[in-house]
């Protein structure tokens, strides 16, 4: 494999073999090395490989290894002629972050640390296999997974507010319930408004330095708030939806004549049948992920005016937004001077729109969509906002998180003898987790530096730091 | 100890996922001892469970390596999406793109069985099913 070094920030694998277009990754010298023993960069050359495929196979400086497409990984597709592919989205179909601001400050909470964050562990469901926010008879669930949040804002958990901040307004466009197998059915019956296990959270932290004060203001952040930022996505029928199409695909893809370098590329052409019913069933994980996340804010505010025992005007809860980091979207982008339709794969990617985007909320389109990157829950989450060139460069995408860098087992290893707790509880974190092995496997040390990764795409310019935030109560599923 | 019996799989070590090696003196061996690796990490030391449901499961597949694919996508959905754990399990019937097994379960309980590993997925990440020495092994990463 062949890389060539374009800036400071981006570097071109050439084309080769069956490559269509290079792959261009977002790193530093000294990532793109580590990058390297891995087969992450591989899986970019192999995405570059697929029909349709236009620009270049991108990688975001969060790249690690995935299943077929890697995590981190950007790919745009000719609406007419390209393919889409479920394993380009992932397993998790619409996980996603949501921040939103309070009227408090610190002082507020500062000795109430505790009795809130057991409220929200109480309260929050959370771990494997959660279940019991909202239950759902079978109609009901299929109106969740026509409408998204509007359907929560419908059933009284939150605001019209909340879908004006929510990518989509919180109800991905094309959905058809009908094409939701009986198991993925089953599964989201039980484990709306619940947070899951892994990677998900809760997090109450505080606004600790502002960067970019214009888009700040926008956003409604200001130093010493205190802010709720979510991490979560449609659990198992998520999942579900994500396996029953990767078998039909998997048999699909062989009609096709498509060669494929890995079985977990299996996709469908756009505008084929299979296609077009992956992308509606895709929809419908995508709304009951927003609806999922919708009722897990409503569930924070309530737990915030009970345990503070203040009204929801005196805690003026506010969504900043809601982003999606693993979904496939139908876009307007510019392609060699003109105007493209396509369809943008972002797996563990965040859309990042500049100013001036329709697709941004009016208050928000002066400065350019807000992006949440959250980091690992001893260190720090950003707020950044998008970018013209990301629009030029990345169909308007950028980066999602942290990104692994210790294995679950090589990080119980490391956590061994050692209270995980305690040593956050130094740093002035309070953490209430589920699963035996979750606090261990999720330690601050399993994962990359956040901060590096932001400096990255700031520096690039495909998103701008617009905050830092601290954590100060964590819940873990 | 020198007769101890050589173990039916083992893990290895990945970022983000969970690597398995599966080892069986023949196919229907291998098939049937990746179910059992798969609920014994799942969950470990889980003994006895009251057996309540009786399974009988067909799958299809393109080679090997695509059945084994769909086997353990059956086995953990009874799992994930019904909470029944495995109790025991019979081959009826093997060949390269079919498998018919009856497969016994119980009722997870949440509140004496706790779940050490989640496993979300089974991927066709690096699927392997082939014979090695004098019997057969399959490497499978599960998503968790």
């Amino acid at each position: 494999m062949k890389i060539q070094r374009i800036d400071d920030h981006r570097w071109r694998i050439e084309r080769s073999g069956q490559m269509r277009v290079p792959g261009i990754v977002y790193a530093t010298a000294a990532m793109l090395d580590q990058l390297q023993q891995e087969e992450a960069l591989q899986q970019v050359a192999n995405v570059a490989t697929l029909p349709g495929i236009v620009e270049a196979s991108l990688a975001m400086p969060d790249i690690h290894w995935g299943y077929g497409f890697p995590i981190g990984g950007v790919a745009a597709f000719d609406w007419q002629n390209g393919v889409v592919s479920p394993g380009g989205v992932g397993y998790d179909i619409n996980c996603g972050v949501r921040l939103a601001t309070t009227g408090l400050v610190y002082d507020d909470i500062r000795d109430r640390g505790r009795e809130l964050v057991e409220a929200l562990f109480r309260h929050v469901p959370s771990g494997v296999g959660s279940t019991g926010s909202v239950k759902l008879g079978p109609k009901e669930e299929k109106k969740v997974l026509a409408r998204g949040s509007r359907w929560a804002v419908q059933q009284g958990f939150g605001t019209d507010d909340d879908l004006r901040h929510t990518e989509d307004g919180g109800c991905l466009p094309g959905a058809d319930p009908e094409l939701i197998s009986a198991r993925a059915l089953e599964r989201g019956s039980r484990q709306l408004g619940t947070l899951g296990s892994g990677n998900h959270f809760l997090e109450v932290g505080l606004v600790e330095e502002i960067y970019q004060p214009a888009a700040a203001d926008a956003f409604g952040l200001h130093e010493g708030q205190v802010t709720v930022l979510l991490h979560s996505g449609s659990r198992g029928l998520g999942y579900q939806v994500c396996d029953d199409f990767l078998a039909v695909m998997r048999k699909h893809v062989q009609t096709l004549g498509i060669q494929l370098p890995d079985r977990q590329l299996a996709c469908a052409y756009i505008q084929s049948e299979a296609g077009q019913r992956y992308l509606a069933a895709m929809a419908c994980a995508a709304n009951y992920a927003y609806a999922n996340r919708q009722i897990l804010l409503h569930r924070s505010r309530e737990v915030f005016e009970q345990t503070l025992r203040i009204s929801p005007r005196a805690l003026d809860m506010r969504l900043v937004y809601d982003v999606c980091h693993n979904i496939a979207k139908k876009e307007q982008h510019l392609v060699q001077g003109r105007q493209q339709w396509l369809c943008v794969h972002r797996k563990g990617a965040t859309r990042a729109f500049g100013p001036g985007q329709p697709a941004v909320p009016e208050d928000y389109r002066e400065v350019g969509q807000p992006i949440l990157i959250p980091g690992d829950m001893g260190t720090a989450s950003y707020v950044l906002v998008g970018t013209q060139r990301a629009m030029e460069e990345t169909f308007g995408s950028t980066c999602h998180g942290a990104g692994r860098v210790l294995s679950r087992k090589a990080a119980l290893k490391r956590a061994k003898g050692r209270a995980i707790h305690r040593e956050l509880e130094d740093k002035g974190v309070l953490v209430r987790w589920t699963g035996r092995g979750t606090l261990a496997e999720e330690m601050p040390e399993a994962y990359k530096d956040v901060s590096m990764v932001v400096e990255v795409v700031h520096a690039a310019g495909i998103a701008r730091k617009v905050a830092r935030l601290r954590p100060l109560l964590v819940v873990k599923g | 100890m020198a007769f101890e019996e050589r173990p039916f799989y083992r893990l290895t070590d990945h970022t983000a996922d969970l690597g398995m090696e599966i080892f069986g003196d023949n196919p229907t061996d291998l098939f049937a001892n990746a179910a059992r690796a798969l609920f014994a990490e799942l969950l470990p030391g889980l003994g006895s469970v009251p057996r309540r449901h009786v399974h009988h499961i067909e799958v299809e597949g393109a080679d090997p390596a695509d059945l084994m694919v769909n086997w353990l996508r059956e086995l953990l959905y009874l799992f994930n999406g019904e909470g029944q754990v495995l109790c025991r399990l019979e081959i009826r019937e093997l060949t390269e793109t079919e498998l018919r097994a009856e497969v016994e379960t119980g009722d997870f309980l949440p509140e004496r069985h706790s779940v050490v590993q989640e496993i979300k997925a089974v991927t066709y990440h690096r699927i392997q099913v082939a014979p090695e020495g004098d019997g057969w092994r399959a490497l499978v990463v599960f998503d968790v």
